[in-house]
């Protein structure tokens, strides 16, 4: 009886494991799903991204905690951005949805590399110039948040 | 009116105190004396240690326990304190001895102290 | 005067002691996450670690025995064994990304990498537990950690509209594109950053560090009834402003830095200031609970003298075992294993164990052989009654709830 129990625990742990894995995605919902994650996630980024440059625009953050900031965001975004790209779209019509998403995804990843390196630098007119392109970048990832229903 | 001793809920693993109020232990175990019948009567000794604890827990971790607790110590009996020094049993067990007249109990406590805690600054602090 | 500042002086070490690296990160990810629907959970964890650690701090004043001397009685030998190992485990994975909170801290000054600032830390943790007296330890963090108000003064500073919030608070919901299984994994994490065992253990350790005695209840009641619930308000406001400030943009949060984001874009440099100050104080604090109760734990299961207040000499495997401990977390977090991931699975992890903690003292708080007259009033034993029943069913839920929500995505 003993044993069973042990067995049973260690399959739910086996199951928590793999389930916690990025796998292989088999349906095109799950594909979707993955796509809208990724997507949602990417915007987390951009808007810390903006609230950080917003902040620093008003001369209300110190030089270090907004170049700490941004990296931060920076590194999140090659993650999730990685991530994402490694996964095979089950379908050939999710190549398309692959492609659009990935290109949107790159360009938010370099352009918090470029904010990151102008923080940086201190260059606070380049900062605020490259912050302008974040709400286009945010909303159109925004539009990828809604392919799955609920 | 005799008053009863719930072993298991009044005796083991309470504290175990010497005559001055410092720690010795818990008490681990029981050791009873066994009449010509096989039938256990009288307390003869409390068991302190992990050697008592390993073997009272059994199972593989209990045996493991017990195991390097007896290759420490370099014996197989775990340290047994007498019935007769025991002063009193209440939420805690205070024997009439010190800690100091047990070398087996304080023996890692000692061997700690000298090899590790001395030699870092401070160690010999005082208390409080 | 001098009473009325020893009795403020407590509750502030209270307040101190309420907060930790898994308060900051769970509540500004919950905030962002879920706004204002889940101030109730913090509601119902502060009444329920008031209400357990006034009865440990009773128990451990009047018997001069803390709580994890009494759990073993209570448990028997198998039972007490496994609780032992889990619960110092627990405390050693706490301490690890408490040590990370406070590099984390300092790294929002600095933008010096935190692993170079995890084992200064440690060198200064084992400075303050080796050589500072223990009043003075925990005065130390109460007082610093008090610039965390600063989260609180931020609500008034972001402007919002009271009306919406009292709204929110009053009548959760799940917000949309959040499913409910989300809703309750979160809470159950929420739970268990509130209501942390190491509190409890700490509290009634901390009576007999002290010295209390019958003539201190009034001074411990008073810690907890009026230190918890600052630190409760204290949540509440890191919740509010991560509400107001990163949930209208979609912020998930995952660093330290986001936590504070909402302070700096209330208060600027200063706000940084205060808050980076009061996270580096309060998690230092909790640096030192974790680790002396990883000690506590383990001395009072197995009978051994123990006691941060005691010379090391006269406590050798205690002091050996807490040194041993800072060292193996120190080599942990220096692993760069994520510490906000640790963090999240510690605070479910004690969450889970929880009950394993509360029984033991619900029984031995109602035994006249150890308290006299002062056994549970009816109050606390109906309060521990529910709480026991709040705890074991979030112990219960945590795994499925991890499962179903594959951990919270």
């Amino acid at each position: 009886m003993r044993e069973i129990g042990r067995r049973g625990l260690m399959s739910i742990v086996l199951v928590v494991l793999a389930t916690a894995c990025v796998g292989p995605s088999f349906t095109v919902q799950d594909y979707r799903q993955k796509a809208a994650n990724a997507a949602e996630a990417m915007r987390s980024a951009v808007e810390t991204a903006r609230l950080v440059t917003g902040a620093a625009a008003e001369g209300k953050t110190p030089g270090r905690y907004a170049s700490l900031a941004l990296s931060e965001a920076e590194m999140d975004a090659g993650s999730i951005s990685e991530s994402f790209k490694v996964v095979q779209p089950p379908s050939q019509r999710l190549q398309h949805l692959r492609e659009e998403l990935s290109a949107v995804l790159d360009a938010s990843t370099s352009a918090l590399a470029s904010l990151r390196i102008a923080a940086y630098r201190g260059d606070d007119r380049r900062l605020s110039e490259l912050a302008a392109d974040l709400p286009r970048l945010s909303s159109e990832l925004a539009r990828f948040e809604h392919l799955v229903p609920g | 009116m005799a008053r009863y001793l719930d072993a298991g809920l009044e005796l083991l693993d309470r504290q175990v105190l010497d005559c001055d109020g410092r720690p010795v232990g818990k008490v681990d175990d029981l050791e009873l004396a066994i009449d010509d019948r096989g039938v256990p009567t009288v307390l003869v000794a409390l068991l302190l240690g992990p050697q008592a604890l390993g073997m009272r827990v059994g199972g593989r971790v209990g045996r493991a326990m017990a195991g390097i607790a007896s290759r420490l110590a370099g014996t197989e009996r775990p340290l047994a304190i007498p019935v007769e020094q025991v002063a009193e049993i209440g939420i805690v067990v205070r024997l009439d001895v010190s800690v100091d007249e047990l070398p087996e109990a304080g023996r890692l406590e000692h061997w700690l102290c000298d090899q590790v805690v001395a030699r870092i600054p401070g160690g010999r602090r005082a208390t409080e | 005067m001098k009473r009325v500042l020893g009795a403020a002086l407590g509750i502030f070490t209270a307040i101190g002691g309420f907060m930790d690296i898994g308060d900051l990160v769970t509540d500004a990810l919950i905030g962002a996450r879920f706004g204002l629907a889940m101030v109730w959970v913090t509601v119902v964890a502060v009444i329920g670690i008031t209400v357990y650690s006034e009865m440990a701090g009773r128990v451990a004043t009047i018997t001069h025995r803390p709580v994890f001397d009494l759990v073993r009685e209570r448990m028997g030998a198998r039972l007490g064994l496994a609780n032992v190992v889990v619960s110092y485990l627990l405390n050693a994975l706490t301490l690890v990304a408490e040590l990370c909170g406070v590099a984390l801290g300092i790294e929002l000054a600095t933008d010096v990498h935190y692993l170079l600032w995890v084992p200064l830390v440690a060198l200064v943790t084992f400075f303050v537990m080796w050589r500072l007296p223990f009043k003075h330890m925990e005065r130390l963090y109460g007082l610093v950690g008090l610039f965390l108000f600063v989260f609180v003064v931020a609500v008034w500073q972001l402007g919002p509209d009271w009306g919406a919030m009292w709204h929110d608070v009053t009548h959760p919901s799940v917000p949309s594109g959040e499913g409910l299984p989300t809703y309750l994994f979160y809470a159950v994490v929420m739970l268990g950053a509130q209501m942390t065992p190491y509190e409890v253990f700490f509290f009634s350790s901390g009576a007999v560090e002290h010295g209390w005695t019958t003539s201190d209840l009034g001074q411990a009641r008073l810690n907890v009834f009026i230190g918890y619930p600052i630190g409760g308000i204290l949540a509440i406001g890191i919740q509010a402003v991560a509400a107001l400030a990163l949930q209208p943009a979609g912020v998930q949060v995952e660093h330290l830095s986001q936590s504070v984001l909402p302070v700096v874009m209330a208060f600027g440099k200063l706000g940084l200031a205060c808050a980076v100050l009061g996270i580096v104080a309060a998690t230092f604090g909790s640096v030192l609970e974790t680790l002396l109760s990883s000690g506590y734990t383990a001395a009072q299961h197995f009978g051994w003298s123990w006691g941060k207040s005691v010379a090391p000499s006269s406590a050798a495997r205690f002091s050996v075992l807490v040194i041993a401990t800072l060292i193996g977390a120190t080599a942990f977090a220096l692993t760069t294993i994520n510490p906000i991931t640790i963090t999240i699975y510690a605070v479910y992890l004690g969450a889970a164990s929880l009950p394993f903690t509360f029984l033991p003292i619900l029984i031995v708080a109602n035994d006249r052989r150890y308290l006299g007259e002062h056994v549970n009033g009816r109050l606390a034993n109906a309060l521990g009654v529910v709480y026991l029943f709040v705890v074991s069913a979030a112990a219960l839920a945590a795994l499925p709830l991890l499962i179903a929500t594959k951990g919270g995505l």
